[in-house]
C-alpha cells in the first residue's frame, strides 16, 4: 500500500500560481486533510494526484508509482493512478441511475454482470444507501447523493479516496452525521483519504494529519492537536480554533513578558527560556480564566460582555486597547464594566515572531512551514 | 527550490521532453478534436473565405480577352477597378449596394415599428386574445419569405406596363395597381419586414416585462400622458433591446436572396445578393465577389455596431430582476376594435399569403380568379395534353424526387451539422481561454459573415477541383449536403457550445477517474447529456435547409435540385400555379417541422429564434 509522496509540485495558471512549490509526504492509511481558506489552492493539489490536472513542475510518486514528472514529462492518466476522487459537485451521472452510477467503473473493467451485482450491493450496503437501486440522482436528498459519489469511489477497491469539500453542500446536522461515518469507514477499510475542506473544525476532528495551506504555500503539516497548541504561525493561529485565538505584542527580558500599555507583565515558564525582545504573544480563549485576586500571569481588565452560551460562557474582557476573548465553565456570571483579573495558562500560550508571524518555537519532530511568505501580524 | 529551478532549466533545454510534452498536449481530447476540426475549418471554411478575396484580384481565363496583355491567373486590379470606378460601378457597384441600404433600412425600421407596437400591447394593455396574437406573430417568421413574395404578387400584380398576367386585386376591382407596388423597393420592404418583425416582437416583449414598472408608475404621479410616458420612459430604457433587434433584423435581411430576386429581377432593380447573382449567372465570378465582399464588410460593421451595444447595455441597470407587475394599461372602449385589427393584420401576414398561393395553384388560366376556372390539375392532373404536358404537382415524379431530395438534404444537414456542432463545441467550451478554442470558435463564425448566394458561388468554383480528401464533387447530392452543413456551422457550433457548457466538466472527469477512454465518456456522458440540445440543432437546421434558396440555387443540377430552387426555376418559366404549389408544400412542411421541434423539445421558439435563416 502505497505512500504519497508530492516533491517540488508547483501549478500556475498563467500568472497565478496556485500551488507553490509543494513538498509532502500522505502517509499510508492515514486520514490527510488539506486545510486552508478559499483559493489557497486545494482542489488545484487535489486534482494533481488525481491526475486531471498537470503540474507546471515537480513529481508525483504513489507508492512505487511514478505518476508525474516534470522532468521527463511522465504523466500517467487518472484511471491508472488507483485513486478514486469525490468531487465537490458529487458529478453523478444525471442520466443514469444510482444502480448504473456506481457500477460504472466495474463495467470499465469488464466484469461479470453477477460480480458487478455483488459488488454494487456490497458497497452500497456499506454506505447504508441499499434500496435507492433505482433512483436517478436528482431523485435523492443531498446526503443520499453524496453516499453514492462515495460508494461509486469504494466499489473498486482504489487504495486512495480523495475527497473535495464533501460535505460542503449538506446542512449543518448531516455534516455532523456525515463526519461521523466518514472517520468509520476510513477505519473500516483502511484506506488512505485525503481530504480537502476549509472547515476547521472538519479537519480537526476527522484527521490524522493536516496540512494547512495558504496562497499556494504550505504552511504547517502535522497532528491536528499539535496544530491547535502549537500553530506554526500567526495566520494558522488565527484560522484554526472555533473562537479567536488572543494575539498581542510583547517584549520578553529574562522571562517575563511585558507590555506598558497595558500594564502587563507575565512570568513565563522555563520552555520559553530562549525567547527574547519583541514577540507576538499568542493564547486561546480557553485558557484564559477569570479569577479573584492577581497572579504572577493576570492582567487587570473591564468586561465587556458575558454571553453564555449553554455549556460555556463567552466573555469579553478589554485590558487597554485590546480585547480578550476568554471562554468559562457555565455558570460564571460577570457585570458589565466591572473589573476582573484575567490569569493567563502561560503553559500553554505559543509566542511569534512580531515581523515573519512565525512560531518561535520549533517544535521537533514535524515538516515545518515554508518560511518564505509566512505572515506577520 | 533549487532543484525546482533546476527542473524548468532542464525542461528548457531537453528536445525530447518537448517532445513529450507536446505529445501529450496532442493526447488532450480537446486538443487533439480541436486540430482535427481545424483542418475541416480550413477546408471548408477558411479556404472559401480566403479564396472570394482571391478570385477578384486574379485574372480569369474567360476574361483574358478583356484585359490585354494579360494571362490567366495574373494578378488584377480590373475586377476591382471595373466595380469601383470604372464606367460600369453605378449599374455593377453603387447602384445594388444602394438599393441594399434602401431596402434593409426601410423594412427594418417598418418591422421595428410593428414589432413594437405589438409588444407593447401584449405586454402592457389588457388587449384580449393576448395568447393568440402572441402565438400568431410568430408565424410570418416561420414562413420563408419568398413565398410570401410570390403570394404578394399573386395579389397585386397588374397587366399594365410590361405586361403579365393580372393579379387578384385587378381582377376583383379593376383596378390596375401601378408597377411600383408590384416590384421594386416598396414591396420587398414589406415583404421582408413581415418576415422580419418577429426579432423586435420578441426581444422587446422580453425587456418590456422585465422592466421595472416603478419608473413609469412615478411618472404617472407628474401627471405624464401615456404617451409621453412610452416616448420619453419606455423607448430610451429600451435602447438596447431595440439596438439589438435593429442589428439582428438588419443583418438578417442583408444576404436575403428570395424577395429581390421575386420581386426586383423581373424589373432589373438589383440588390447586391441579385447582383452576385447575375454576375455568377452570366460567368463574371469575380465582379460578382466583389458584391459578395460589400456584404461581408457590411456584416463585420454591424457586428461591431453589435459589439458596441451589447457592451453598452451592461451598463444599464434600471432594469431590475424582479419585475413588479405593472398594472396592464387599459384600453377602453377601443380594446375589442384594436385586437380585431390585430388579428386581422396577422392573419394577412401568415394565413393569407398561404391561401394566395393555393388559391392560385386551382385556377386552370392565369389571371382568371373566378369559379369558373378552377381545376385540380395542376395538384392531380395526369392529362398530359393539358397544360403544355406539365402535369400535377402531387403527380410528378420531378416534383416528388424534389420533395425527397429536400428532405434528404434537410436530414443529412441536420445530422452533419449537429455533430460537427457537438464536436466542435466540446472543443470550444473545453479548451475555453485557449488559442485553438478562440480560432476554432472563429472560424466556426465565418460562414455567417457569406451570404449564402456567395457561400454556394465559391463552392461552385470549388467543387470543379479537388477539396480536401473528396474528388471533384459538382453535380453530386453530396456537394449540396456539404454546403448545407458549413454554411450552418455558426448556428451548430453556438448551440452546440452552450450544450456543452451546461455539461460540468467534472461529470466528463469523473468517468476519466475510473479509467473511461475519451470516446467511451463522450458516448455514455456527454453525448446522453447534450441529446436534447443536438434535438434542438437537427430540427432547426432541418428547417433551415427547407428554406435554403440561395445557397443551392448555383450548385443544383437536375438530378440534385430540391423544392425551394424547383419554386424559382418554374417562376421563372411563369409557370405561377406550379411554383406556387410547391411553394405551399415548403411551407407545410416548414410548420410541421417546426410544429415537432416544438413538441419534442418543449422550448418556446422565442428561445430558438436566430436559428433558422
Ligand atoms: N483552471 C484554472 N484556471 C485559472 N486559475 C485557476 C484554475 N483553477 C484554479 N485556479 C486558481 O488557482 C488558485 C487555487 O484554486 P483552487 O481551486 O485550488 O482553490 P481551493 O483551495 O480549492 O479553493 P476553494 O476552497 O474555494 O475550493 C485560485 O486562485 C484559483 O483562482
Ligand atoms: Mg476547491
Amino acid at each position: 500500500m502505497p505512500d504519497i509522496k508530492l516533491t517540488n509540485l508547483i501549478k500556475k495558471f498563467g500568472d497565478v500560481t496556485a500551488v507553490d512549490n509543494l513538498n509532502v509526504t500522505i502517509p499510508d492509511g492515514s486520514f490527510f486533510t488539506l486545510l486552508g481558506p478559499s483559493g489557497c489552492g486545494k482542489t488545484t493539489t487535489l486534482r494533481m494526484i488525481a491526475g486531471l490536472e498537470k503540474p507546471t513542475a515537480g513529481k508525483i510518486e504513489i507508492g512505487k508509482q511514478l505518476v508525474f514528472d516534470s522532468v521527463t514529462w511522465t504523466v500517467v492518466p487518472p484511471g491508472k493512478r488507483n485513486v478514486g476522487l469525490v468531487f465537490q459537485s458529487y458529478a453523478l451521472w444525471p442520466h443514469m441511475t444510482v444502480y448504473d452510477n456506481i457500477s460504472f467503473p466495474l463495467r470499465i473493467q469488464k466484469l461479470s454482470r453477477d460480480q458487478i451485482q455483488k459488488k454494487v450491493d456490497g458497497v452500497m450496503n456499506q454506505v447504508k444507501i441499499t434500496g435507492l437501486e433505482k433512483r436517478y440522482p436528482s431523485e435523492l436528498s443531498g446526503g443520499q447523493q453524496q453516499r453514492v459519489a462515495v460508494a461509486r469511489e469504494l466499489v473498486t477497491g482504489v487504495e486512495v479516496l480523495s475527497m473535495d469539500e464533501p460535505l460542503g453542500n449538506l446542512d449543518a446536522q448531516l455534516r455532523l452525521e456525515m463526519r461521523t461515518e466518514l472517520k468509520r469507514l476510513h477505519k473500516a477499510t483502511g484506506q488512505t483519504i485525503l481530504y480537502v475542506t476549509h472547515d476547521q473544525l472538519e479537519a480537526m476532528t476527522m484527521s490524522t494529519h493536516v496540512a494547512v495551506m495558504k496562497d499556494g504555500l504550505l504552511q504547517q503539516l502535522s497532528h491536528p492537536d499539535d496544530i491547535y497548541a502549537s500553530p506554526a504561525n500567526t495566520f494558522i493561529a488565527e484560522f484554526i480554533g472555533s473562537l479567536p485565538i488572543n494575539l498581542f505584542n510583547v517584549e520578553v527580558m529574562e522571562g517575563i513578558a511585558y507590555n506598558n500599555d497595558l500594564k502587563l507583565k507575565l512570568e513565563l515558564p522555563g520552555k520559553f527560556k530562549s525567547i527574547n525582545g519583541k514577540a507576538i504573544l499568542g493564547i486561546r480563549p480557553e485558557n484564559l480564566s477569570v479569577v479573584n485576586n492577581p497572579t504572577k500571569t493576570s492582567v487587570l481588565g473591564s468586561v465587556d460582555s458575558s454571553l453564555p452560551a449553554g455549556s460555556e460562557v463567552l466573555i469579553k474582557v478589554s485590558v487597554g486597547e485590546i480585547g480578550l476573548n476568554i471562554k468559562e465553565k457555565r455558570g460564571m456570571n460577570l457585570e458589565m464594566d466591572s473589573t476582573v483579573h484575567v490569569d493567563l495558562d502561560m503553559e500553554e500560550a505559543c509566542f511569534f515572531d512580531s515581523i515573519t508571524g512565525n512560531n518561535l518555537l520549533t517544535v521537533p519532530g514535524e515538516q515545518k512551514a515554508t518560511k518564505k511568505k509566512a505572515t506577520a501580524q | 527550490m533549487n532543484l525546482s529551478l533546476k527542473n524548468q532549466d532542464l525542461l528548457r533545454e531537453s528536445p525530447r521532453i518537448k517532445f513529450n510534452k507536446f505529445l501529450d498536449w496532442v493526447r488532450t481530447p480537446h486538443v487533439f478534436l480541436g486540430l482535427l476540426l481545424l483542418v475541416v475549418l480550413a477546408y471548408f471554411v477558411i479556404a472559401p473565405f480566403w479564396e472570394i478575396l482571391k478570385t477578384t484580384f486574379v485574372v480569369h481565363r474567360i476574361d483574358v480577352r478583356r484585359i490585354p496583355g494579360s494571362q490567366a491567373g495574373d494578378f488584377t486590379f480590373f475586377y476591382w477597378h471595373r466595380a469601383l470606378i470604372s464606367e460600369m460601378r453605378i449599374n455593377l457597384f453603387y447602384k445594388p449596394l444602394m438599393n441594399t441600404l434602401v431596402v434593409s433600412a426601410g423594412y427594418t425600421a417598418l418591422a421595428m415599428l410593428v414589432g413594437i407596437i405589438l409588444a407593447y400591447l401584449v405586454v402592457r394593455t389588457n388587449i384580449p386574445f393576448k395568447k393568440f396574437i402572441a402565438n400568431t406573430a410568430i408565424i410570418p417568421y416561420i414562413i420563408p419569405s419568398w413565398p410570401m413574395a410570390m403570394a404578394w404578387l399573386t395579389l397585386v400584380r397588374s397587366d399594365v406596363g410590361s405586361g403579365g398576367t393580372p393579379g387578384i386585386i385587378q381582377f376583383v376591382t379593376g383596378i390596375a395597381l401601378p408597377n411600383w407596388i408590384a416590384y421594386g423597393p416598396v414591396p420587398m420592404i414589406i415583404i421582408l419586414a413581415i418576415n422580419y418583425f418577429a426579432y423586435t416582437y420578441l426581444l422587446f416583449a422580453a425587456a418590456l416585462s422585465t422592466m421595472d414598472s416603478q419608473l413609469e408608475e412615478s411618472a404617472m404621479m407628474y401627471g405624464a400622458t401615456k404617451f409621453t410616458i412610452f416616448r420619453r420612459i419606455i423607448l430610451p430604457l429600451m435602447f438596447p433591446a431595440l439596438g439589438s433587434a435593429f442589428i439582428l433584423t438588419f443583418s438578417k435581411g442583408l444576404g436575403t436572396f428570395g424577395v429581390p430576386a421575386f420581386l426586383g429581377i423581373p424589373r432589373r432593380y438589383y440588390v447586391l445578393s441579385t447582383i452576385l447573382y447575375a454576375q455568377m449567372q452570366n460567368q463574371r465570378v469575380a465582379e460578382g465577389f466583389v458584391a459578395a465582399i460589400a456584404m461581408v464588410v457590411l456584416a463585420l460593421i454591424l457586428i461591431y455596431l453589435n459589439n458596441r451595444i451589447i457592451g453598452a447595455r451592461k451598463q444599464f441597470t434600471t432594469m431590475s430582476g424582479k419585475a413588479t407587475k405593472s398594472q396592464p394599461i387599459d384600453l377602453g372602449k377601443w380594446k375589442n376594435p384594436i385586437a380585431v385589427f390585430v388579428i386581422l393584420f396577422l392573419l394577412a401576414c401568415s394565413l393569407l399569403p398561404v391561401g394566395l398561393l393555393f388559391y392560385q395553384t386551382l385556377m386552370a388560366r392565369m389571371g382568371d380568379y373566378s369559379f369558373s376556372n378552377f381545376t385540380s390539375h395542376w395538384w392531380i392532373g395526369t392529362d398530359r395534353s393539358f397544360m403544355e404536358g406539365h402535369i400535377g404537382i402531387l403527380r410528378n415524379p420531378r416534383v416528388w424526387a424534389a420533395t425527397w431530395n429536400t428532405i434528404w438534404l434537410g436530414l443529412f444537414t441536420g445530422l452533419g451539422s449537429a455533430a460537427l456542432g457537438v464536436l466542435l463545441g466540446y472543443a470550444i467550451s473545453r479548451g475555453r481561454g485557449t488559442k485553438l478554442a478562440l480560432l476554432l470558435e472563429q472560424a466556426s463564425f465565418l460562414p455567417f459573415l457569406i451570404p449564402g448566394i456567395a457561400f454556394g458561388g465559391i463552392y461552385l468554383s470549388m467543387s470543379a477541383s479537388r477539396m480536401g480528401p473528396f474528388p471533384p464533387l459538382y453535380g453530386t447530392f453530396f456537394l449540396l449536403i456539404l454546403v448545407s452543413t458549413m454554411k450552418r456551422l455558426p448556428n451548430a457550433t453556438r448551440s452546440g457550445t452552450s450544450a456543452m457548457m451546461q455539461v460540468g466538466i467534472e461529470l466528463e472527469e469523473a468517468a476519466y477517474m475510473h479509467g473511461s477512454s475519451w470516446v467511451r465518456a463522450f458516448k455514455t456522458i456527454l453525448m446522453p447529456l447534450t441529446k436534447s440540445g443536438f434535438m434542438a440543432g437537427f430540427i432547426l437546421t432541418f428547417i433551415g435547409t427547407m428554406k435554403a434558396l440561395s445557397l443551392i440555387i448555383l450548385l443544383y443540377t437536375p438530378s440534385t435540385i430540391i423544392l425551394p430552387v424547383m419554386t424559382f426555376e418554374y417562376a421563372n418559366r411563369e409557370l405561377r400555379q406550379m411554383s406556387d404549389g410547391i411553394a405551399v408544400i415548403v411551407v407545410i412542411i416548414v410548420i410541421f417541422g417546426t410544429w415537432l421541434s416544438r413538441r419534442m423539445t418543449g422550448t418556446d421558439l422565442s428561445k430558438g429564434f436566430g436559428g433558422g435563416k
